[in-house]
Parts: C-alpha cells; sequence; structure tokens
C-alpha cells in the first residue's frame, strides 16, 4: 500500500521584484532540516553528484531503467557537437587531460535540490575544470546542471547539462546561425507529459504567462546563458525573461525530450531552443537565428491544476578549443577525445 | 552485493523457519554468509491446471501459492536460481518481472510488457471462450513491487500470487467477457503502474476490477475478508461466495491500493484484502520482518478460491 506523502507547498507570492544574485543563500527546506526525511535525501544526492564528477561517464542504461526509455538520457556538455541522446556520452567535460595530465573537476558552490514528492532530485553548481597547464593549475569555470530519479534507495542520473557561461552581447555580436545540433525530439507518451511540454512553451515565449508556469517558491530557480543571470525565487517570474535576455522577438521549443519522473508529478525535459535575435551593426540591423540547449525540471502543483517549471538551466555552445584559449590564456590544438596538446613557452 | 543487501537476505533467510521448504544454514564465523538449501518447487504442471473444474477441486492452487510468495519473498530461488532480495528498485523489479513472466509462460500464458515510463506492468489477456473479444474486460490484478525496507511476503507477494493463480485457473475456463490479469508494477510509489493502465484505457469501460492486496493474516480466527471500498454489484458477489465457505465479507471504505485508479475514473472496482481496516493484519506491514513463515496459507487458500469463484461468477 502506497504511503501517505505529505507535500508542503511553500509559495512566496505578493513579494518585490527581486535583483539577479550569485550569492542568495540556499533556502532549499531539505538543507534546513537535515535530519528529516528530504534532508537525508538531499544529503544522499549531494554525495552522489561529488562521485559523479569522478566518473569518465555516465550510466544510459540505469536512465532507461527508471524513466521512460524512449526518452532516455540526456547529456549536453559544453561543446556544439557535444550531446547525447540515450547513450552515454563519449567525453562529459571539455577538457579530459592536457598531455598526459589529467584535468579535474572541482564543485565550488553545490546546490541539492528535492522535489516535494521526492521523486527527482536536481542540482546546481558552479564548478572548475581544473587543468595542469605548463607547471601551473589552470581553471575554467563551468555549470553543471544534473537531475536525478530516485530508485527505490538511490538515485539515478538522468539528465546531465555541463556549460560554460557567456556573456550574451558578446555572443550574440558573434553569431552568425543556429549552432550546435538539435535534439531530437522524444515525448513521453502520457497525458501528463504532454500538460508539461504545455507549459513549458509558455514559460519560455516571449509574452508568455511567467506567473502561472513558474515556481516562485524560494528555491526556484532558472540560470540564463549569462553569468550574470541566475534568476532565484520570484525572481524566475519578474527577473529578465530568457527571451529579454535575448533580445529575442521569438523563441520556442525545437527539439524537445520529455520524461515523467517515477511519481507522474514530476518531469524532466531536455530541449534546443529556437529563437529570433535582432542585433545592431554598422549599417542598421540585423536578425540573426539561434539556437540554445535548455534542461528543465518541472513540478506538478498539489491541490491545483497545473505544472511549474521549477528549475531551469540554459546554455549556448563553445568549442573547447575557444574555451581553452578564452579561459587559460593559450593556443591550445583542436581537442580529440577530451585531450589537448599546448605548447608551454621556454 | 552491499552491507543492506546482504542485512535483508540474513532477515529473510532466517524469518524461512515455518517453511518446510526451506532450510537456512548461517556460518558461524562469518554470520552475514547465509546460504539458502531451497529445494526449488517448479510449481503445478500444465495438466492439473486444465483439470480443475472448480476452484475448490484445484490442489495446485496451494502449491501455487506457496511457490510464488516464497520466491518473491526471497525465501526460494526462481527456476533461473536467482534468489529475489526486494521489489522495490527498477533493476530488482525488472529481476521480479522475468521471474513473474517465465511463471505465467510455464502456466501456457501469453504475457504482454505494457511499459509506461517509469515501469512495465505485465497483462495477461484471456479472450471469451464464447463471443467477440471486444467487450469491456474484467480485470484482474496485484502489485508486484514492495517497498525498499522490506521482503513484503504479505505486501504484496500474496496478492500477485492470487493474480497468477487467477491466470492459470482462468485460463481454461469458459468466459463471455474478456479477463485481463494485470500484475501492477509501482503501487508502492504512487499507484503509478495501475494509474498508467487506467489512463491507457483512454475512458473506455471495463466489467469489473478485483484488486488482491495482502492475503496474509487472521490472527483473531474470525475468518474475515474485508473488501475495499467495494460497489454493491461486487460485494453482492462476494457475499454470495463466501457463504458456505465459512468467510465472512467486511466491506470498508479503504482506497490506498491500484483499485483506487478505476474507482478514481468511475469503473467498478473493489479491494479484496485482510483486516486491514479492521485492524486484524500483519503486524510486519512495511517491515523487514515481512517474511514467508509468517504467511496464513490456509488464509490465503481460503479467500482465493472465493476469488476465484466470484471472478468466474462474474466473468459468465
Amino acid at each position: 500500500m502506497r504511503g501517505v506523502i505529505v507535500a508542503l507547498a511553500i509559495i512566496a507570492t505578493g513579494c518585490p521584484a527581486a535583483a539577479p544574485s550569485r550569492t542568495t543563500a540556499l533556502v532549499d527546506p531539505a538543507v534546513r532540516d537535515p535530519n528529516g526525511s528530504r534532508g537525508r535525501l538531499a544529503r544522499e544526492l549531494e554525495a552522489e553528484v561529488r562521485a559523479s564528477y569522478q566518473r569518465p561517464t555516465l550510466d544510459a542504461a540505469a536512465a532507461a531503467a527508471i524513466i521512460d526509455p524512449a526518452v532516455g538520457l540526456v547529456a549536453i556538455g559544453v561543446g556544439p557537437s557535444d550531446v547525447a541522446v540515450g547513450l552515454a556520452p563519449t567525453a562529459r567535460w571539455p577538457v579530459a587531460k592536457v598531455g598526459n595530465q589529467a584535468a579535474q573537476v572541482v564543485s565550488r558552490a553545490l546546490e541539492v535540490y528535492v522535489a516535494a514528492d521526492e521523486s527527482l532530485g536536481w542540482a546546481f553548481d558552479e564548478a572548475s575544470l581544473e587543468l595542469p597547464v605548463c607547471g601551473r593549475t589552470a581553471s575554467i569555470p563551468l555549470r553543471v546542471f544534473q537531475v536525478y530519479a530516485r530508485d527505490a534507495d538511490r538515485w539515478t542520473l538522468i539528465a546531465e547539462h555541463v556549460a560554460y557561461p557567456q556573456s550574451m552581447g558578446r555572443w550574440l555580436d558573434a553569431a552568425v546561425g543556429p549552432d550546435g545540433m538539435k535534439l531530437p525530439e522524444a515525448i513521453e507518451r502520457q497525458p501528463e507529459a504532454q500538460e508539461a511540454r504545455a507549459t513549458l512553451a509558455m514559460a519560455i515565449a516571449p509574452d508568455g504567462e511567467r506567473a502561472s508556469t513558474w515556481d516562485a517558491s524560494a528555491d526556484a530557480l532558472a540560470v540564463w546563458p549569462d553569468p550574470l543571470q541566475e534568476l532565484r525565487g520570484i525572481a524566475t517570474r519578474v527577473g529578465p525573461s530568457l527571451a529579454s535576455s535575448l533580445e529575442a522577438t521569438t523563441l520556442g521549443i525545437e527539439g524537445l525530450r520529455l520524461a515523467l519522473g517515477p511519481s507522474r508529478r514530476t518531469a524532466v525535459a531536455s530541449a534546443t531552443l529556437a529563437a529570433r535575435a535582432t542585433r545592431a551593426d554598422g549599417t542598421g540591423e540585423r536578425t540573426v537565428d539561434l539556437r540554445l540547449r535548455a534542461t528543465f525540471v518541472l513540478e506538478q502543483v498539489r491541490d491545483r491544476d497545473g505544472w511549474r517549471v521549477r528549475a531551469a538551466m540554459v546554455s549556448v555552445p563553445i568549442t573547447a578549443g575557444a574555451l581553452v584559449g578564452r579561459t587559460v590564456g593559450i593556443t591550445a590544438s583542436t581537442p580529440h577525445d577530451g585531450a589537448v596538446a599546448v605548447t608551454c613557452p621556454q | 552485493m552491499n552491507h543492506r543487501a546482504l542485512a535483508f537476505l540474513a532477515t529473510i533467510a532466517l524469518g524461512c523457519g515455518g517453511s518446510d521448504d526451506v532450510s537456512v544454514t548461517v556460518d558461524a564465523a562469518d554470520p552475514d554468509a547465509v546460504l539458502i538449501d531451497a529445494a526449488i518447487d517448479a510449481g503445478p504442471d500444465l495438466d492439473s491446471t486444465a483439470a480443475c473444474t472448480s476452484p475448490d477441486s484445484c490442489a495446485w492452487i496451494d502449491d501455487e501459492l506457496r511457490t510464488v510468495v516464497a520466491v518473491l519473498a526471497g525465501a526460494q530461488p526462481t527456476p533461473a536460481g536467482n534468489t529475489l532480495v526486494r521489489r522495490a528498485s527498477s533493476v530488482e523489479r525488472a529481476a521480479v518481472r522475468t521471474y513473474l513472466r517465465g511463471e505465467l509462460e510455464r502456466l501456457g500464458l501469453t504475457v504482454i510488457e505494457r511499459n509506461y515510463g517509469s515501469g512495465t506492468n505485465l497483462v495477461v489477456h484471456l479472450a471469451p471462450t464464447t463471443g467477440p473479444d471486444t467487450g469491456p474486460p474484467l480485470v484482474v490484478g496485484g502489485h508486484f513491487d514492495s517497498v525498499p525496507q522490506s521482503p513484503a511476503a504479505a505486501d504484496n507477494a500474496t496478492g500477485t500470487a492470487v493474480a497468477v493463480v487467477a491466470a492459470g485457473y482462468l485460463a481454461s475456463r469458459p468466459r463471455t467477457v474478456p479477463i485481463e490479469i494485470v500484475l501492477f508494477d509501482q503501487e508502492e510509489v504512487g499507484l503509478i503502474g495501475s494509474g498508467a493502465y487506467v489512463a491507457a484505457l483512454q475512458g473506455a469501460p471495463i466489467h469489473s476490477m478485483h484488486n488482491f492486496d495482502m492475503i496474509s493474516f487472521d490472527g483473531d480466527g474470525d475468518r474475515a475478508v474485508e473488501l475495499w471500498s467495494p460497489t454493491p454489484a461486487l460485494e453482492a458477489l462476494y457475499r454470495t461466495h463466501a457463504t458456505g465457505r465459512g468467510l465472512v465479507i467486511q466491506p470498508v471504505t479503504f482506497t490506498r491500493s491500484d483499485h483506487q485508479s478505476f474507482l478514481e475514473r468511475s469503473l467498478p472496482a473493489v479491494g479484496v484484502s485482510e483486516e486491514f481496516v479492521g485492524n486484524d493484519h500483519t503486524a510486519h506491514y512495511h517491515q523487514p520482518t515481512d517474511t514467508l513463515d509468517k504467511i496464513d496459507f490456509a488464509y490465503l487458500g481460503a479467500v482465493t478460491r472465493l476469488g476465484l469463484a466470484v471472478i468466474e461468477d462474474d466473468a459468465n
């Protein structure tokens, strides 16, 4: 017989607009109550996330056993072609080693969240990819967003999204067209999944109704591609929308993979988004079509009719060579299998 | 195998002293190393299932109930030689489905696996022996998953065993409506499997639904059978067939099992159980001690035969 799960919905309303902040304290109730059931789950999740950084790849079979196998694991990496669907990614990180020395991923600001019904957990981290370069350690800042499903007494990773945050003004000025692969569509064949999809489309549309589609509780999270845009709490509704952060006139879902969580009251979605932005150049205005990659967590609101986006991370790709050049200040060869060769100054 | 799993295995095995079919050896030098020496009971053969003309004339029913409960609760290995420890995680539930599928196929039945994303229901469809196979089905259900912390002999290896026996028995009996025996996945985490089954009906009607969940205990010896939220027609059927069997029907309002998924869509359904609401139920509910030796097989056999008689009547 199923146990009775009591969900506490904490909904912040009527608050003044909050400025996007990178320093907002973690307020997930699970962390406030470390001895509670959700606190224990959060601690397990945190340990699992940290352990996962040390693994060279991900377990696609485990993901397919806990969510719709037709959707399967989705792993989005930093580079334009670093997208694995239903398969273990060949490389999780933009650089695996420099010469013959391995790179390391170190957690810097890990936040973990547990769904009200404890069927899904997710984590956002500002991690460092540490590279041994010419006798010193270079550090590349990365964002890592992971989604896990609870499988009896363990967490199983079902989606991962690794990205390098980029200033949108500079990126948009350089953008010439869609970059990176489009995700092939796969939506779980259940009515709840279609409802979640509709909510997601409304949540990101430039003229969408954010008040009814975005969670605004204290642990709501929306991370846009720009390093300054991490929205928390009510800011997911009243802060800059994704479309406005891109100065996009149109924004929609282009390719979506959406699976329900084990309780069917949660969902994970990985998507490529299509946007059209208008940019000024020396001779006037030009329009540019963009492709972004995104990962979302949605949760059905109890005692209400509908889904809410609980967490989101959106990114734009960058090649490993460009990333190393920009962050480490050296010219790197085109990586092959994650291995970068550098020439150190004499 | 991790430490927790070993502990579960020891608990399960040590709790099996009441079973005639299983002996347990504990190595004094390593108490965690528990050896199970079980005679593998393959259950009844096909000829014996076909020979039954009523539930009361079927001796194989008792053997099959004991075998399925013993295997699901980890007290007896599967025919493939695996010992099931729990039925909670996706990997564990997949192993259980493999066993149940084999067991149903051994009874000569065709098994359909219906994946719905996070889990998979096992379905046996029995077409009517007369008339077209187009009418609303009579559904017989029991959930095979368990909570993580328990071998779950009572909850719900017993109900699963009833459903398996029902499939074997009803396959050879006349029926005018289609019957679907459904072994539901993920009941313990929110009636997920039964919810997916009902959603897949897309509003189509069913004839009726009989859900078996926890039939293991009769501490006060009153032979009471609890009916959870029955429709009047189904309650009347159970009362009719309980007469003469020495069983007492106790209807109660209770919905926290797979029949709830059907009742929520206004589909006629009933849950069949020991006195869960009446407070004469196993003390080992959702506990590591919910083991084979706690099962009252005489009670389980009697309630199973009642259920089979009711379902056979309901299907004609």
